[in-house]
């Protein structure tokens, strides 16, 4: 066999080889995407509450004077993206006075959150999702994503990790348009 | 090209052809040097928001090089492959002056970022007119209907790409020849199988979760 020809050999080995790649990427991707998956809950009874809060979502909002929404950062204590995403969406309460509360949920931790972690989290509320929830059952992945539950503790709708403009103002307008309908 | 993949004789054993050059030589490696400049300040954006009041273990602007050198190193392997996949079918294809010119054309990539920009402050009927050239992906994510990972991947597929991809095709067919059309499916086939599998990856990575 000539070079020219062992190299055409050797090419359509390789595309052979990524089509194979991309084949095993798309069947797991379709697997993945298949996969049911638990709606969120805030008042799941696999979280175990570390700070603030008292009662459950639907008391707590209720005294929190009359929060409509709670927005929750997926917090992982290694990542300082997260706890960015917890400070901006504070300020965006604070800016929009949003009748919102803000809660932490430290996800992928498997040990309970020391307190000096805790103590960083300038959160109203701070959950442990100590069973892996989060990443296991409701199919999340992106650490400081926000999960916003209604009074009923259901979820609304998830925000991607604020800290860029064009999520930062969505949350924004979110917020005035919350104070506008709900708050009181 | 025969049914057996070699090139007709014709191509191969005629008049060289060639790639012209994109610029004179001695003005090459500045110009690749602005080019990969231009990229690192366009990588180092969205670091920057980001990043912005955290204190990253290494500094922006260094992970901004590491990628705009990568970015370049990305150019090279592509006109590798090129070569590569020319060279065994008896077209030999000048590696530098295809690099050269890929190097040049990604410019254009760096013109979608910056309309995508403009049309993520503009939004409304501007960002929609800039969104055929700049692809899907300028538009706010509130008027994308994609999801995420597919406006990961696909988001940049506008008029500049497209052009982009023909012309990679059209440099090919100056060095070796023949119809447009196999350039332009082996340009295809190498740049499509990359967006779908980068389109899966990112829905692999972020599962239910939104993307920034």
């Amino acid at each position: 066999m000539n070079p020219d020809r062992r190299m055409i050999v050797a090419q359509w080995t390789g595309w052979a080889l990524a089509a194979a790649a991309l084949v095993a990427l798309g069947a797991l991707w379709a697997w993945d995407r298949g996969r049911v998956w638990e709606s969120p809950r805030w008042d799941d009874a696999r979280l175990s509450r570390l700070a603030g809060g008292g009662g459950g979502a639907v008391g707590s909002a209720a005294r929190d004077g009359g929060a409509v929404e709670t927005w929750v950062v997926a917090v992982n204590p290694d990542c300082p993206h997260c706890r960015a995403s917890l400070a901006r969406a504070l300020e965006i309460r604070l800016l929009a006075r949003a009748p919102i509360r803000i809660a932490a949920l430290i996800v992928d931790a498997g040990h309970r959150p020391s307190p000096a972690v805790l103590a960083a989290l300038a959160a109203d509320e701070v959950r442990w999702d100590s069973t892996f929830a989060w990443r296991r059952r409701w199919g999340h992945r992106i650490y400081g994503e926000l999960l916003c539950f209604d009074r009923s503790g259901t979820l609304v709708r998830t925000l991607a990790p604020l800290g860029d403009s064009i999520d930062d103002r969505r949350a924004s307008s979110l917020g005035e348009s919350l104070r506008r309908e709900g708050g009181s | 090209m025969s049914a057996a993949g070699v090139v007709r004789p014709a191509l191969a054993a005629g008049a060289r052809r060639e790639i012209p050059r994109a610029f004179a030589p001695w003005f090459m490696p500045l110009w690749i040097a602005f080019v990969t400049l231009e990229w690192w300040a366009e990588l180092r954006r969205p670091l920057l928001g980001a990043m912005q009041g955290l204190a990253p273990p290494v500094p922006l602007d260094a992970i901004a090089a590491a990628a705009a050198l990568g970015h370049l190193c990305g150019n090279a392997v592509e006109a590798l492959f090129y070569m590569g996949w020319w060279r065994a079918r008896g077209a030999p294809l000048s590696f530098s002056r295809l690099f050269e010119w890929l190097v040049s054309i990604s410019v254009l990539d760096l013109l979608g970022a910056g309309l995508g920009r403009i049309a993520a402050s503009h939004p409304g009927w501007a960002a929609h007119v800039l969104a055929v050239f700049a692809g899907p992906g300028a538009l706010r994510a509130d008027d994308l209907a994609m999801p995420s990972g597919l406006s990961a991947a696909f988001g940049s597929l506008g008029l500049l790409t497209v052009v982009r991809l023909v012309a990679t095709a059209a440099l090919q067919r100056q060095g070796v020849g023949g119809r447009l059309l196999e350039p332009l499916a082996l340009t295809l086939a190498a740049w499509l199988p990359v967006r779908i599998a980068s389109w899966w990856l990112v829905d692999l990575a972020r599962g239910l979760s939104p993307l920034p």
